[in-house]
């Protein structure tokens, strides 16, 4: 296997978006795995936002000459902004109306108050 | 012999994020509950986005970024909405996650 010719910026930009695909394929791999909702939501609300986030910067460096490289920077800060509103929202649904919690917390440290 | 190339590359990590993709859609399809789905609903919007980035690249068209703009921000919309209802629903006959 020979390797062709690759400009730096490209190189860069595989590097990234490896990283980060490497990191949602780990994510996945937790919400396929994980127990029980609030485990599966650590999964996914961590490592998924860390994963998309490099992956836009690669594909910014790989679209340094189109001038894209601060429309992928908007897209990160949305990300970042509008994900653990999302994820909160998703955990205090499952803790108000699921009965995992009787299940699975051992240590339930807001019971009794209204989250 | 195979020429190591960007496009071959970018084929290979495409191909692991469909796979994580399925994974999440796996864990959409057996539940057992409407948070586990609304978990894995956050997921493939995610994967969404990062799967049109990358097939952006691919076929270096760069006006499928706006796409992806709009799809995070469906995603996030989406999401709310599922855990909005989830709050109000009062559904208390769900199966329990004992898997």
């Amino acid at each position: 296997m020979e390797s062709g010719s690759f400009t730096a910026g490209e190189v860069t930009a595989l590097v990234f978006i490896a990283i980060g695909v490497a990191f949602m394929l780990i994510s996945s791999i937790g919400i396929l795995r994980l127990p029980d909702v609030y485990s599966r939501m650590h999964a996914a609300g961590k490592a998924t936002t860390v994963g998309v986030s490099f992956v836009l910067l690669g594909a910014g460096i790989y679209f340094w000459e189109q001038h894209l490289f601060a429309r992928m920077v908007l897209l990160i800060v949305l990300i970042f902004a509008t994900s653990p509103i999302a994820t909160s929202a998703m955990a205090r649904a499952a803790y108000r109306t699921s009965a995992t919690r009787r299940l699975h917390l051992k240590r339930d440290e807001i019971e009794g108050e209204t989250p | 012999m195979i020429t190591l190339s960007f496009d071959l590359i970018l084929d290979f990590l495409l191909t692991v994020l469909s796979i994580s993709l399925f994974i999440c859609f796996v864990r959409l399809y057996i539940g057992p509950n409407p948070p586990n789905r609304t978990v894995a609903f956050d997921t493939i919007a995610i994967h969404a986005v990062a799967l049109i980035v990358l097939f952006a690249m691919r076929s270096d068209a760069p006006s499928l970024l706006d796409a992806a703009i709009i799809t995070a921000i469906l995603g996030f919309v989406g999401t709310m909405m599922l855990a909005r209802y989830m709050e109000h629903a009062e559904l208390q006959d769900w199966e329990t996650d004992k898997d």
